[in-house]
């Protein structure tokens, strides 16, 4: 079942969902490596496509593919092993279990849903490492999980450009 | 008792919340033994080399930078710069000079006491190439690992002083907590008095500082008196410089306060440290479980 007005799209390119979510961990290595400490504030990108293919594709990405990127950012960030992994692993498991409803919504609509969920994803990181005593993060982290919801709309319309396409190529045509 | 759900319309495997149920136990799992035991330390150096090629080729861009903004610098700046580091080495030529001296007679002494001659150490020359970018530590990352010799627990200066300890060692790279981590403890012996104090980084925004907790409200000290390492932990050698003391306030607390001190070395700027390889390797943690700083 689909929304009205929704247009049929291609089937997913698996080599493209797979080298999305690389680009992403690298992307977010690079700025995290770039701005130290100080960029608290950093939306997670791998996190957005993470959720995005948990919600398009929950049965290619789910909530193993997750855990793996959640470690490798542990062991880049040098945060608490498993502190992102679960994290991403409790993202990826509510983004699953609200992906039907989801896709009912207009993108901001879904941008708007997402934000409980990201925020999630961060408070349960800030928690963890609240309890092994290393304290709070401070006010300018809480400006991610805003950052991550508003980029939600443009993550969709590249991530579903390729699927976009028409389903017959034609050379006179650009698209 | 009955089933009473209906079997699945279609087989769609694992349901999504085993797999939150088995990713999340391995998550608190590694929570657990990650800094304690090997497994974690083995985990983490498995993935580290994995991910090594792609932090080396990500923080080119930065080195790159570093190098053009040092080529850039004006001529002037270059001149005074030279002129600078000309006094300094002069300054410490003599310094090195006595030092010589003063090792020989205190060789001569310490034979005469009896006492347990001090190890000399080996020292290898390393570069900061990022900071981790972990909130809730002061971490940073040098270009020398296991291969070239690094061990855990090494104690690591700069020009000026005391700056970290080696925390984590990865095959080509390793971790240096800074000494403004607040988890970090470092002790020290004022220079003029002689008496020992424990410094841990200070939790505050601006200039890093360190902290001096629990001052007796009596207690023999000035502002800008010298603290040096006091060795008495066999991580870091005796005698570095760590820190100045800064302004005191008027009156100290009636019971205890802190007092706040400068670091020598130049944390936040530093490229270039050397790492102080002990002959006899030091426990890993020696520092923190001294000082009893980390949980």
């Amino acid at each position: 079942m689909m929304r009205r007005g929704q247009p049929l799209l291609l089937p997913v390119s698996p080599l493209f969902m797979a080298s999305s979510l690389v680009a992403m961990l690298l992307l977010n290595m690079f700025l995290s490596d770039l701005l130290g400490p100080s960029g608290v504030w950093l939306p997670d990108l791998l996190a957005l496509v993470l959720v995005f293919w948990n919600v398009h594709q929950p049965r290619r990405v789910s909530i193993g593919w997750a855990f793996f990127f959640g470690l490798l950012m542990d062991v880049h960030a040098s945060a608490l092993l498993g502190q992102h992994a679960l994290a991403y692993s409790v993202l990826s498991y509510f983004a699953i279990s609200m992906h039907r409803r989801l896709r009912w919504f207009p993108v901001d609509g879904q941008a708007l849903q997402l934000i409980p969920l990201l925020l999630t994803a961060h408070l349960l990181q800030w928690a963890v490492r609240w309890v092994v005593g290393d304290g709070l993060p401070g006010w300018p982290a809480l400006i991610a999980p805003a950052l991550e919801a508003t980029l939600w709309p443009v993550v969709t319309v590249i991530l579903l450009a390729p699927q976009r396409r028409a389903h017959n190529p034609d050379e006179n045509r650009p698209l | 008792m009955l089933d009473r759900s209906p079997p699945a319309l279609f087989k769609q495997g694992v349901t999504a919340f085993v797999k939150l149920t088995i990713c999340a136990g391995l998550s608190f799992g590694l929570m657990g033994i990650d800094r304690h035991a090997g497994v974690g330390e083995s985990i983490r150096a498995a993935l580290a080399t994995a991910l090594y090629p792609v932090q080396f080729a990500l923080r080119q861009p930065m080195v790159w930078a570093a190098g053009m903004a040092d080529f850039l610098q004006q001529h002037g700046d270059a001149i005074t710069e030279n002129q600078r580091l000309e006094r300094a080495l002069l300054e410490s030529s003599l310094q090195a000079q006595r030092t010589q001296y003063l090792t020989i007679e205190n060789q001569r002494l310490e034979a005469l006491l009896e006492l347990r001659a001090i190890q000399s150490n080996h020292s290898i020359a390393a570069r900061v190439v990022a900071e981790t970018p972990d909130t809730y530590a002061a971490r940073v990352v040098i270009d020398k690992g296991s291969v070239d010799g690094v061990l855990a627990g090494a104690a690591v200066i700069d020009t000026q002083g005391v700056f970290g300890q080696v925390t984590t060692v990865y095959p080509f790279s390793s971790e240096v907590t800074l000494i403004t981590d607040p988890n970090h403890a470092t002790p020290v012996m004022n220079a003029r008095t002689g008496t020992r104090a424990v410094l841990f980084g200070a939790q505050k925004s601006g200039p890093p500082l360190l902290e001096m907790r629990y001052v007796n409200a009596n207690a023999d000290v000035k502002a800008n008196d010298v603290l040096l390492t006091s060795g008495i932990d066999g991580v870091y050698p005796p005698g570095l410089q760590v820190a100045t003391v800064n302004e005191l306030p008027d009156t100290l607390d009636a019971n205890y306060s802190t007092l706040y001190c400068t670091p020598s070395a130049r944390v936040a700027i530093t490229r270039e440290v050397l790492v102080i390889i002990p002959s006899q390797p030091a426990a890993p943690t020696a520092a923190e479980t001294d000082s009893g700083g980390k949980p």
